[in-house]
């Protein structure tokens, strides 16, 4: 059965890039530009892979953090300058800037695709 | 031939002691032995003697015994027919008071031509000389301040004709005390161009006596202009009327309000620099997201090519075509803002709605995860003459100090509304936010240079300062709204006519 991968952008365009993106890892991608939708799909999915958007006008980045329904592989992505600051962030395992280079992305989403 | 009849002795000690009363003077006949014959009051007074105490026939030093040696000599040398005047004879009083006399000592002779006595005339002229003094001292005082005086000083014949000026004023024009004394006229150093502005100090000279304060150039003898600042009044003088001007020259003044000037669109560009650096990050965040489009699809375009995908890779496209013309959007919106257009006339036309829709969305990616309510409520259609990209700068400004206000703030909201003033030709745009009440004390400061309540780094401090210069450059203020409920900042404008 594949894998999924989260991914939460208020902005449609963003979804969809990532969605095309990161079909190529071979996982099936759920966008959301609702965080709130995002979230109450986790209650309910096992999923490999969070890629979510920092600055989002009704919730942050960090308040999806924080209410993960349980712990998994999360990517914090943003366009602002001071990015990397959330890589020393409980929780944060790696920090996507955006504009990001598709095949690298790629590359690093498959390393949290297990064999599973 | 006698023209007088004889005279008994007795008739003519009585006549002698009339006439001398009559003198204005103090004034005393003695005899040989300094007997007095003959005195009159202001004698007695002179010499401190009680004014009811007769002293015909007493000697002159025993009535005085104070008499001084250098007097005794005087009297001896005229008993000896001298005679012995003193225009101005100074000694100094017990009290150290000055006193100046006048007198003249003479001896008076018998019918046979010998010395019978002397007559003493002495004049307290203390008064005199000290008035004459007080005069010339006061005299030297003016001509002095005259001389040195750093301000121009000029007196001129109605006509025009110069008849006085001081070494400021000679500077100021540039000629020599010869060459304005010799038949310089007001006239020659006068522009043409101030022949209105000419009549309308004379109509005030006409009218009131004074002119001024009168801003003008005088025409230097270099050929240079020189701005001076003139107010003057009429003077009597020989006889008749003349004008007594004081002359300012306002060149250095002048040279400052322009280094001023200068400073101030220098502090209003780098303010606007400030601006533009704060939004930096916000623009940032709103470029990165469609050139994270553009490039997601131009990779994802690849394999979708290769596989023949014909839907994805239009949808690809669009999507690019989508980004692209966003992120050119925004990059206009940055260029419209930071373009230099430094001390320009406000001539641009600009519609109040789109000043505020600018200002708004200059802003807005700076709410992106904040909470912060932003709303805008345009009820007017008037337009603004003034220079649209200071006039944005101003609100942006007011918009960002309002969302660094309400960050704190539960309920996070900002507000801006426009709408007509209350005279019929102006527009009123305010700027609200929920954040904490600005305190009275602060207040009187906020629209200082260089006054923050921000952190270190965070604000310049400039951005009150220069927005109120700005609105007020346009002709309008710029004030905090004590009254109202919330914190607010309300701007008046003239609209366009």
């Amino acid at each position: 059965m594949s894998q999924t991968i989260v991914c939460v952008d208020d902005e449609a365009g963003i979804c969809g890039v990532l969605r095309a993106v990161l079909r190529e890892t071979g996982a099936t991608v759920e966008t959301f530009t609702d965080p709130q939708a995002a979230l109450a799909f986790l209650q309910s999915h096992d999923v490999a892979l969070v890629v979510c958007d920092y600055r989002m006008p009704t919730m942050s980045g960090l308040d999806v953090l924080e209410r993960l329904p349980k712990p998994v592989p999360f990517l914090m992505m943003s366009g602002d300058l001071e990015i990397e600051l959330f890589s020393g962030v409980k929780g944060v395992t790696g920090v996507v800037a955006k504009p990001f280079s598709a095949g690298k992305l790629i590359e690093r989403a498959k390393g949290y695709l297990g064999e599973g | 031939m006698s023209y007088f009849a004889p005279l008994s002795p007795e008739a003519a000690r009585q006549l002698l002691g009339e006439v001398v009363k009559s003198f204005p003077f103090a004034t005393a006949v003695l005899d040989r032995e300094m007997r007095y014959l003959a005195y009159n009051r202001s004698w007695l007074s002179s010499h401190g003697i009680p004014e009811d105490r007769a002293i015909v026939g007493l000697r002159h030093y025993d009535v005085s015994p104070e008499i001084r040696d250098e007097w005794r000599q005087v009297h001896q040398r005229c008993l000896a027919g001298a005679t012995e005047r003193r225009d101005d004879d100074v000694y100094e009083q017990v009290n150290g008071r000055r006193v100046h006399h006048r007198w003249v000592v003479a001896p008076w002779r018998e019918s046979d031509g010998a010395v019978g006595g002397i007559i003493i005339y002495v004049e307290n002229i203390t008064d005199q000389v000290e008035t004459t003094r007080n005069l010339a001292e006061r005299e030297g005082l003016i001509r002095t301040l005259f001389e040195q005086c750093p301000i121009g000083l000029n007196l001129c014949r109605m006509d025009g004709l110069w008849i006085e000026s001081n070494p400021a004023f000679l500077e100021i024009i540039g000629y020599s005390r010869e060459e304005a004394d010799g038949g310089l006229t007001y006239w020659q150093l006068t522009p043409r161009k101030y022949d209105a502005a000419e009549a309308v100090q004379l109509e005030s000279l006409k009218t009131t006596r004074r002119y001024g304060p009168y801003d003008k150039e005088f025409v230097r003898k270099d050929g240079r202009l020189v701005p001076v600042r003139l107010n003057g009044f009429i003077v009597e003088h020989d006889g008749m009327p003349c004008i007594w001007s004081l002359i300012e020259d306002l060149t250095e003044q002048r040279a400052l309000e322009t280094r001023v000037e200068e400073e101030r669109l220098k502090a209003i560009h780098a303010s606007r620099l400030a601006v533009v650096g704060e939004m930096a990050a916000g623009v940032a965040h709103e470029l990165n997201n469609p050139l994270a489009i553009i490039s997601g699809y131009a990779f994802t375009l690849r394999s979708a090519i290769a596989r023949g995908d014909e839907a994805e890779i239009k949808e690809a496209l669009a999507a690019i075509d989508e980004a692209t013309e966003r992120a050119g959007t925004i990059v206009k919106g940055l260029r419209k803002f930071s373009r230099q257009k430094l001390g320009h006339a406000p001539t641009d036309l600009v519609a109040t709605s789109s000043l505020v829709a600018d200002a708004v969305n200059l802003c807005r990616s700076r709410l992106l995860g904040t909470g912060v309510r932003i709303e805008s409520d345009v009820r007017t259609t008037a337009q603004i003459v003034g220079n649209g990209l200071e006039l944005s700068q101003v609100f942006v400004n007011l918009l960002n100090n309002a969302l660094d206000a309400v960050a704190a703030a539960e309920n996070k909201w900002v507000r801006i509304v426009a709408k007509e003033g209350q005279g019929p030709s102006s527009v009123t745009i305010a700027v609200e936010d929920s954040g904490p009440r600005i305190p009275p004390d602060v207040a009187d400061q906020i629209f200082r240079p260089f006054f923050t309540t921000k952190t270190v780094g965070e604000g310049t401090g400039l951005g009150l300062s220069i927005s109120r210069s700005i609105i007020e450059g346009h002709g309008g203020t710029l004030t905090l709204d004590a009254d109202a409920p919330c914190t607010r900042f309300v701007v008046h404008l003239q609209k366009a006519p």
